[in-house]
């Protein structure tokens, strides 16, 4: 894993990300719930974090997902890919997800 | 320990959750098995439980498992469960025992511990079927989950399950809710606010003074397919008694809290399975949270917001 500063963009091809392959996820309706049963926790997560993980389906790019993003949600490429960034990194931090450069 | 007197040892066929039971003891409210000649599929006899397991994953002075998943339970002046591989219970009562608290501990956590080591989801939940469909009212221990649903039985609603229900989907992937023992505990508080009168005393303790519910009550026979879930809450003097739906997250904690023996699924390791099938209850039916006062003084009021709310909702 990574810890790149919060404010740098993640670089768009060197990046990949990549679900957190011991978690199980459940959905209810639009809602997506994450259980991590190493650390006896669950999480739930917004509409934005679940698009991102049913993104990561198969590991990525962040330029592929800013590309997802792009299509799917109106805003410029520039912000989104910055949200998606923090998002990333808030995601990779609560081990949801791994990005490796 | 010692073994059990004569009178309550034998050879019984029952059904427990469309399953075949052995059994070696008489269990009360178990209905007899009328199902195909299969080889039963639980066995509960009577014999030795260890003390302990060699080594164990589990270490608390109720319940012990090994790393195998075999369960052990110790409940004073009852007896001490051994549950093994989700097919065989043995039970070694104790001297003084009461064989109706015998009764209440199979179909409570050895049940639960059943279920989540056969791949079934037991929930901390009573049933009932209201116009044929099954609404489970959950809630922890003295949430009054009983008590609502003797009142819903009292209006002429088959009871399904008292305090534990066993969910799983059918064939065709319906999510059923199936009979378990058909037997209720009151309190005494709960059998005075309903009118009724208290059949079988059960278990006498500090923590535990209840009774078999005396009236006849319907029960279903068969599953039946799940029409909603009530998450039931004692919530001091409240007069806001009516059903409120739940958004889909609170709907999915509101199950997911209210699986039975959840520690167990957990040390059994088969929380990610629980977490899969409570999203799936979560996503298929309508769930709604029900205030209740400390005191039952209003239980025609919760029948009402039941009966009344499901059809508001469409449920």
């Amino acid at each position: 894993m990574t810890t790149p500063s919060a404010e740098a963009d993640l670089p768009g091809t060197a990046v990949i990300a990549r679900r957190n392959s011991q978690l199980v996820w459940t959905r209810v309706v639009n809602d997506l719930f994450i259980l991590d049963s190493s650390r006896g926790m669950y999480v739930g997560l917004n509409p934005t974090a679940s698009f991102v993980w049913d993104a990561l389906e198969q590991p990525k790019t962040v330029d592929a997902l800013v590309a997802l993003a792009t299509e799917a949600f109106s805003g410029d490429a520039a912000g989104i890919r910055s949200d998606l960034g923090r998002l990333l990194r808030r995601l990779d931090s609560a081990e949801l997800v791994e990005i490796n450069t | 320990m010692t073994m059990p007197s004569p009178s309550t040892s034998g050879d019984h066929d029952y059904a427990l959750c469309g399953l075949r039971v052995r059994s070696a003891l008489h269990i009360r409210g178990l209905p007899a098995w009328t199902g195909d000649g299969r080889v039963p599929d639980i066995e509960i006899v009577l014999g030795e439980v260890p003390v302990a397991f060699e080594r164990e994953v589990e270490t608390g002075p109720f319940m012990r498992i090994a790393p195998d998943g075999r369960a052990r339970f110790m409940v004073p002046g009852v007896a001490a469960f051994l549950v093994e591989n989700g097919r065989r219970v043995v039970v070694s009562p104790a001297s003084d025992h009461n064989p109706a608290d015998i009764d209440t501990f199979i179909a409570g956590s050895v049940l639960g511990v059943l279920c989540h080591q056969r791949g079934l989801l037991p929930m901390h939940a009573a049933a009932v079927d209201i116009d044929g469909g099954a609404v489970l009212i959950m809630g922890t221990s003295g949430a009054g989950k009983s008590t609502l649903s003797a009142a819903l039985a009292e209006r002429g609603h088959r009871l399904i399950a008292d305090d534990v229900t066993v969910v799983v989907p059918d064939e065709a992937g319906r999510i059923m809710a199936v009979p378990t023992i058909r037997r209720q505990k009151l309190w005494q508080d709960s059998l005075d606010a309903l009118g009724l009168e208290p059949g079988r005393r059960l278990r006498e303790s500090r923590t535990m003074n209840k009774f078999e519910n005396g009236r006849a009550v319907t029960y279903a026979t068969a599953p039946v397919p799940l029409r909603a879930a009530v998450h039931l809450l004692r919530y001091g003097m409240t007069t806001d008694t009516r059903l409120k739906r739940l958004i889909p997250a609170a709907a999915f904690h509101a199950i997911f809290d209210n699986v039975y023996r959840d520690h167990a699924a957990d040390v059994l390791g088969v929380r990610p399975r629980v977490f899969s099938d409570c999203g799936r209850i979560a996503g298929s039916v309508p769930t709604f949270a029900l205030r209740r006062r400390d005191r039952f003084d209003d239980l025609d009021g919760l029948v009402e917001a039941v009966e009344h709310g499901l059809r508001a909702a469409g449920a």
